[in-house]
């Protein structure tokens, strides 16, 4: 659970992907575990609290959340390519039950571009 | 569906009409060209820190240093706009800000679209096949209605009031998937394409 007093300063950011484009193809299929399809990123099991991403460039649709232990499935916000948010944050609580999960980044086809060019990070506070 | 759409749009009106404050959107002390952002009439002011520990500390990592405003609430979750930084405009929910918020900023400079969708979806990291879970954003005024196009072409819409919208699905998403936006007269003013390139 996330602490009452968190100061910004004492977050651990770690990224998973990219710098990169995320496309239809890239990451690769098994890329996340063993039979995912191609297009998604994702990080270790953690009690991670945000899902982050940094984007630089792209129109495709794409999505940034969590691969939630609950039901094995990525819950995520939607990027539908026209937006450019910078540095986007995701809480865990919005999208997942449970804390302990995966953080996700994942390519939807869309938008007017084949890709997006981001990292995507777990942040953890103590 | 007329009857909804009217009604969306009367409360729209009214809460213009009335509204006793118009949240200035733009802010910040960069020298950086600023983009006007659509005028979102609806809106409280909040105090820097009245939101907790954790929803500040999550609005300095996006760079969301300026005055807050909620812009409304639905079914238990908050919209907010932030002045960003470098004056750009960010925006944030969340259901329970003690834990924190989800959000990002728009830089200084870069349009902001009419409807600020943060929808989310659901998504089988299996195939691939993904599902709009919730419909749910800011809509500038003027918006009245946003709507979902599904796999199947069926629109799945939910009436602005107050500038905020939110619609619980899931509605399955694919190639002819669309967001769009409808005036109080019901015509289409906002689309944004999702399923294919």
């Amino acid at each position: 659970m996330l602490a009452a007093v968190v100061p910004a300063a004492l977050a651990t950011t770690t990224a998973y992907w990219g710098y990169d484009n995320l496309t239809a193809n890239n990451p690769p299929a098994n890329s996340c575990f063993s039979g995912s399809h191609s297009g998604i990123a994702c990080s270790g099991w953690n009690y991670w609290d945000y899902s982050e991403a940094a984007w630089n460039s792209g129109r495709s649709s794409w999505t940034l959340g969590f691969l939630c232990q609950a039901d094995g499935l990525i819950h995520g916000r939607l990027f539908a390519g026209s937006e450019t948010f910078k540095t986007y944050d995701v809480l865990w609580s919005d999208y997942c039950p449970g804390h302990y999960n995966r953080d996700a980044v994942a390519h939807i086809n869309g938008g007017s571009e084949s890709y997006n060019y981001l990292q995507a990070r777990d942040v953890i506070y103590p | 569906m007329k009857r909804i759409r009217f009604i969306a749009a009367g409360l729209v009106a009214l809460t213009a009409a009335v509204a006793a404050t118009v949240i200035a959107l733009a802010g910040g002390a960069s020298g950086a060209t600023l983009q006007p952002a659509p005028q979102i009439s609806s809106g409280v002011p909040v105090a820097s820190g009245s939101l907790g520990a954790a929803a500040t500390a999550m609005l300095t990592r996006i760079g969301a240093s300026g005055a807050i405003a909620r812009i409304g609430s639905i079914n238990g979750t908050s919209f907010y706009s932030v002045a960003g930084a470098d004056g750009g405009h960010c925006y944030v929910f969340g259901s329970n800000p003690a834990q924190g918020l989800s959000g990002g900023c728009i830089p200084a400079g870069v349009a902001v679209p009419a409807v600020i969708d943060m929808s989310g979806v659901v998504m089988n990291p299996a195939d691939g096949s993904w599902n709009l879970e919730t419909l749910q954003g800011i809509a500038a005024d003027g918006i009245a209605e946003v709507g979902f196009v599904d796999a199947s072409g069926a629109m799945h819409t939910a009436p602005v009031v107050g500038n905020v919208y939110r619609l619980t699905g899931p509605f399955p998403g694919g190639a002819s998937s669309l967001l769009v936006g409808f005036d109080g007269a019901g015509k289409q003013i906002f689309r944004e394409g999702l399923g294919s390139p």
